[in-house]
């Protein structure tokens, strides 16, 4: 199966972020559209197409968006994930930057339906490209009477806001995000059932609807050509309906987004990014970083979509999809995923900070030569302690990757542990992607704190 | 919302460990437990604070009971300490899958900390000591090197910190978000490089820094004023009340070798909840001040020659025979501190009333020293309208008068912030300063010194009809307005005042004014806020010139007749003097003997130079006090005193909460409970029985006080009683 292109249809018309551009083409109509509709009948157009969230977690938007209260009288806010911190991930920055009016009217759709007057895109630090692309349609959507009062005459009143990130990965888990928007630290809040959900008591403890960049950018296409339509898409999977935007890295030979319907075979997205580059297919992180890895035998006959991903092992998280060839070394892989989780840990609750830290420097020992067998297992078992007992899911992220690198490749840390080298360690094609020599993280020569020094120099 | 008085809860049925038991709707499931007897290790779980989950420690499985009677399970364990309890909740606290995640945890908690028990100031008391020892892995399989990070820095003149002990729990951090408010610590960095600190490593400046030391769960936190000054196993625990100011907070002293070494808070959650303030914590030292009197002495010249405490009594008491038979009724007077238990003033008041037949004594430095009877009491009671901490809680509106809270009241500074916190109360403050109240204050009104009377009338002008609406110069007519509607809005305000009305140069009027604005308001309440720890008591036993135990009138006969029947002699029925009164009587010569008992006017009356000349021109000046204080240098006769630490008794606080504490230490040299110097100077004038102790004492003004009926030791137990 090809390639098909929704959201992505920015693609192929230049200029597609202006918005007399953005109008030619459509767009808008589905807010007009919506704004004649009940209230009602917008989530249950959303209903019917199958929409689940494309963050990470595959929630069915339309639960969501139905469980923001009808008849209180608390101002309700419609919040944009635009953070897009998943390694792997680049969607929402093609999704932002080249068709932001998409985004912007699938947001004003939603702030519609659920009696929002508020909304905010929190957009990752580093974007800030996408910030200006954003930016610029806001200021041409208010000047076209599509944000503001009276929308379109509709006596519906609607802002939007930008939020600029400041480079954390943990800020794009919902509960942070909504730390982080109201000025606090960007640590995540208790979840249901230990506080009431977003969506009763959200950013100020008023009702939130948070989505991610992608699901709200699919909303216009539902509305204006109806939940049904849009639930062809997909319907030979089990329960995912629609086209999703992976975004192909790594080995291929044309790295990406490629936007494609549930139910294709996962080899044909490789295939679509130009195949396999630089030797056999080792396997596929299909969702980004925080997912198990798909060794080359499963790839071959996986298939798109949330349950049947599940199904092999993996998931379909944010669609980042991180192919590796054969010459890659899963040790030095697995290394650098803990490090990026040990890094993004934001230390608020034991088994994360603790385990992330104590991971890498397993990791790192092994990769000096001075691993020990009982290691690997000493790994697994710190995998099993953070996952599900972390406050977010941020612990489960740092796990489940190095559950999975082990579990499939475990010859390989065994290699390594016994050898004191990389099983690839002679390999001219490996040696590029090892990291400089001498590089550790934790430095035990020296405080793993800025201010360190000072302090001592102060002691009592 | 307020916090209503009295609800109802709602029970729920769950069960734990298979144990069924019904418990209020929301209760978090770690209280549930203990109500069973489940133990759940915790870290960053606190009864008064938010909880947050952090930890992890409290891990337990939990499942709901499906409406077909079987259990569906969570795939994942829960945290005990944030999960409210609902219908059909079923944990198991003990199952192998929790035993195993509760040693993960100490594990990774273990991994990091440096393990100097040894040298740490908690090693004996510390939690995560003891959670390791009941649930924690025997051994570590860390063999990496662990975070290494600077120690004992010292983030103020009490507190320092331990980097390397630290567990992240934020207990401190939350404290000083959420309790004392003023948002001090923050964590800096995250994951692994996480570090609770001041913002720029500035100087911790705050009044509660002391509770972040007692609610740190490991020894990364320390007092400077305790550390390696003792281990808790050679320490010696006493139950106490702090004696710094009228809040009555709750406290542990720890000794060693008769040294109060340490101050912790004691639980008490009608008074201080769980905490205190620095003052109390660290600045509570005078017990082993250098200046300790440990010996009664006489003045010789310039010099003082120490003498047994039986040639002290004669002399004092041949001072006195000769003063009275003088025949002058004025010739003698005393005033008493307020820092004396209730039992020591009672005995005050008794001595000088009974046995030596006056009414000249007070207690009172401040400036309004009139008939409390007619000014306050008649239309609203004692000298408030019997306000308790709670009550903040469940007020509309509090309405904080001249009073810089967080100086004069720390604790009820606390609660009124928790009260704005969690319940919405609403706070309106009048300061000629800017105060931490006024940072959460709905209105604040700003008036020049000294403008408090003008204040009140402006106040009262808006609120009544009859007035014309003047404009006021002060402050800021707008707020004024926004405040007086706030007033009339709110029924069941609490006024409370502080030490701006006290010592007002016009107090009566300003006082009279007041009294008339809570009367004006729908349900209003005014607390006239005392300055010392047993200022109350002093009122309540009767230290005044016309008010007897219980506040009966001197001139009452009948009142007269019960106290003369008990002590078996005609009482004076003429009024007496005033502190200030007494003050002049001293410069015109008419007052000879004056007893001060543990008060100390040239520092404290608002006026120093007038004590210190009433005392210089009196003829013979008896200071009976713990310390060598400035008013000590005038006397001629000096009677060493024990300090609260070293006595027992009790104190009644501002909310007329009668709180027992006990003996902590031994008295040094040859020093005196107050109570019993009065009690030797009774019986060596009245040939009766004197109490022999305390409780004694507390039986016999449970008999003659009314509203001290109950208040015999056995029924104040360790966290007291309000009289109403
Ligand atoms: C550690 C962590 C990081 C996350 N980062 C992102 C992110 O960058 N962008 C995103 O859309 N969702 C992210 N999520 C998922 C969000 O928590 C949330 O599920 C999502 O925003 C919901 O939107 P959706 O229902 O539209 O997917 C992250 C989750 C976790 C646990
Ligand atoms: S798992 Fe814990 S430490 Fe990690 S990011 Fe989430 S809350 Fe922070
Ligand atoms: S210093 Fe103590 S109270 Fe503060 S976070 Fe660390 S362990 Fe907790
Ligand atoms: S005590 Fe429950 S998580 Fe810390």
């Amino acid at each position: 199966m090809g390639e098909v292109r929704l959201l992505l249809k920015c693609r192929e018309i230049p200029h597609y972020d202006e918005l007399e551009v953005y109008e030619a083409h459509g767009g808008y109509q589905a807010l007009r559209k919506a704004l004649q509709m009940d209230r009602q009948a917008v989530i249950d157009e959303v209903k019917k197409s199958g929409l689940r969230g494309r963050g990470g977690a595959g929630f069915p938007a339309w639960i969501k968006w139905n469980g923001i209260p009808k008849d209180d009288d608390k101002p309700h806010y419609v919040l944009c994930n635009s953070d897009e911190g998943e390694p792997g991930t680049f969607k929402d920055f093609e999704l932002m930057s080249r068709a932001p009016h998409q985004l912007i009217e699938g947001m004003i759709i939603a702030g519609y339906a659920v009696r929002a007057r508020t909304s905010y895109i929190y957009i990752r630090g580093e974007y800030v490209e996408c910030a200006r692309q954003v930016r610029k349609a806001l200021d041409q959507a208010y000047r076209a009477g599509y944000l503001g009062t009276n929308i379109l005459g509709s006596g519906f009143d609607h802002d939007i806001y930008i939020h600029m990130g400041a480079g954390s990965y943990e800020c794009g888990e919902e509960s942070a995000m909504m730390s982080s928007l109201m000025g606090e630290r960007g640590m995540p809040r208790l979840k249901f059932p230990h506080a009431p959900l977003p969506v009763i008591a959200g950013v100020w403890d008023c009702p939130t609807l948070i989505n991610n960049c992608e699901t709200l950018s699919c909303v216009p296409h539902i509305i204006l050509n109806g939940g049904e339509w849009y639930a062809q898409y997909g319907a030979g999977t089990k329960n995912s309906r629609g086209t999703k935007i992976f975004s192909v890295s790594g080995h291929v030979n044309r790295p990406g987004n490629y936007e494609v319907e549930f139910g294709t075979p996962l080899m044909d997205l490789i295939e679509m990014a130009g195949g396999v580059k630089g030797g056999k297919l080792k396997g596929i992180i299909p969702g980004g970083s925080s997912m198990p890895i798909l060794p080359a035998d499963k790839c071959e006959d996986a298939i798109i979509g949330y349950e049947e991903l599940m199904e092999k092992g993996s998931m379909v998280g944010s669609g980042g999809c991180i192919v590796l060839n054969e010459h890659t070394c899963i040790v030095h892989f697995a290394w650098r995923t803990a490090e990026f989780y040990a890094h993004e840990s934001c230390g608020k609750c034991t088994p994360c900070r603790e385990g992330t830290r104590w991971m890498v420097q397993i990791l790192e020992r092994i990769l000096q030569g001075k691993g020990r067998m009982e290691d690997i297992d000493l790994l697994l078992e710190i995998c099993d302690h953070i996952d599900g007992r972390s406050f977010c899911a941020l612990g489960d992220a740092a796990a489940w990757p190095i559950r999975a690198f082990i579990k499939n490749y475990r010859e390989e840390f065994e290699h390594f542990v016994k050898h004191g080298r990389s099983m690839y360690a002679d390999n001219p094609e490996s040696q590029k992607m090892f990291p400089p020599k001498g590089y550790q993280r934790y430095n035990p020569m020296r405080y793993e704190y800025t201010y360190g020094s000072v302090l001592a120099d102060a002691s009592v | 919302m307020p916090k209503p008085k009295h609800v109802e809860p709602k029970l729920v049925n769950i069960e734990i460990n298979g144990i069924p038991l019904q418990v209020p709707e929301g209760e978090l499931l770690i209280e549930a437990a203990k109500r069973i007897g489940a133990d759940i290790p915790i870290f960053c779980y606190h009864k008064y604070m938010k909880p947050v989950g952090m930890c992890r420690m409290c891990l337990v499985e939990i499942g709901t009971k499906q409406p077909d009677g079987s259990v569906r399970k969570m795939p994942k364990p829960q945290t005990a300490c944030t999960l409210p309890c609902t219908e059909g909740l079923v944990a198991w606290t003990e199952s192998e899958q929790i035993i195993k995640d509760r040693r993960a945890i100490l594990e990774f908690l273990l991994i990091n900390h440096p393990l100097d028990c040894p040298i740490c100031d908690r090693g004996g008391e510390c939690p995560l000591q003891n959670n390791t020892q009941f649930y924690g892995p025997p051994v570590s399989r860390y063999i990496e090197i662990k975070r290494h990070l600077p120690k004992a820095f010292p983030l103020s003149k009490y507190v320092a910190l331990d980097l390397e002990r630290c567990i992240h729990c934020g207990r401190c951090v939350r404290f000083t978000e959420e309790i004392s408010g003023d948002a001090q610590l923050a964590f800096l960095f995250r994951g692994a490089q996480m570090q609770p600190h001041t913002f720029q490593l500035t100087e911790f400046t705050s009044r509660f820094s002391g509770n972040v030391i007692e609610i740190c769960p490991v020894g990364a936190l320390t007092s400077r004023t305790y550390r390696f000054r003792a281990r808790p196993w050679d320490i010696v625990t006493q139950k106490s009340i702090c004696s710094m100011c009228s809040n009555g907070c709750n406290l542990y002293l720890d000794s060693r070798s008769g040294q109060i070494v340490r101050i912790n808070a004691r639980e008490n959650p009608a008074v201080n909840e769980t905490w205190t303030c620095d003052k109390g914590k660290f600045e509570q030292t005078y017990m082993h001040a250098p200046n300790r009197l440990t010996q009664p002495m006489r003045r010789r010249g310039g010099d003082w020659e120490p003498i047994s405490w039986a040639d002290a009594y004669d002399l004092l008491l041949a001072r006195i025979n000769e003063a009275r038979k003088t025949g002058d009724r004025q010739a003698i007077a005393a005033i008493a501190g307020q820092r004396l238990s209730n039992e020591s003033l009672y005995l005050f008041q008794k001595l000088f009333r009974a046995a030596f037949q006056t009414n000249n004594i007070d207690h009172r430095l401040t400036r309004y020293q009139g008939n409390l009877q007619a000014d306050v009491a008649a239309r609203l009671g004692y000298p408030t309208s019997g306000i308790e901490y709670g009550d903040l809680e469940s007020a509309p509106l509090v309405f904080v008068f001249g009073s810089d809270l967080i100086e004069e009241q720390p604790m009820i500074y606390l609660r009124l912030r928790k009260a704005w916190r969690h319940y919405g109360v609403k706070v309106l403050v009048a300061y000629p300063l800017s105060t931490p109240v006024e940072e959460f204050a709905e209105v604040s009104l700003r008036y020049p010194v000294g403008g408090e009377l003008d204040l009140v009338k402006a106040l009262l002008q808006r609120l009544s009809d009859s007035f014309p609406a003047s404009p006021s110069q002060s402050p800021n007519p707008v707020s004024i307005d926004a405040a007086a509607s706030l007033l009339a809005q709110s029924p069941g305000v609490i006024i409370l005042v502080g030490e701006k009305a006290w010592n007002h140069p016009e107090a009566q009027s300003l006082l009279l004014a007041l009294v008339e604005l809570a009367q004006r308001l729908p349900d209003g309440k005014l607390a006239l806020l005392l300055p010392e720890a047993n200022s109350q008591g002093a009122l309540d036993m009767g230290v005044l010139p016309d008010l007897l135990p219980g506040y009966a009138s001197v001139d009452d006969a009948t009142a007269r007749a019960r106290f003369e029947a008990a002590y078996s002699v005609p009482l004076p029925a003429q009024p007496g003097l005033n502190t200030d009164a007494i003050f002049h009587a001293c410069l015109t010569g008419e007052v000879q003997v004056l007893y001060l008992a543990g008060v100390n006017p040239v520092e404290r009356h608002y006026d120093p130079a007038l004590a210190e000349r009433a005392l210089s021109a009196c003829d013979f000046v008896v200071v009976q006090d713990a310390l060598m204080t400035e008013t000590a240098h005038y006397a001629d006769l000096l009677l060493p005193a024990c300090t609260f630490a070293e006595s027992e008794g009790t104190f009644t606080n501002w909310e007329r909460r009668v709180q027992r504490f006990w003996k902590a230490i031994e008295p040094p040299g040859d020093a005196k409970p107050d109570w019993l110097i009065f009690a030797e100077l009774w019986l060596r004038t009245m040939r009766q029985t004197p109490p022999f102790n305390p409780r004694e004492i507390m039986c016999e003004i449970s008999e003659l006080v009314p509203s001290y009926a109950d208040c015999t030791y056995e029924m104040l137990g360790d966290q007291g009683r309000r009289w109403e």
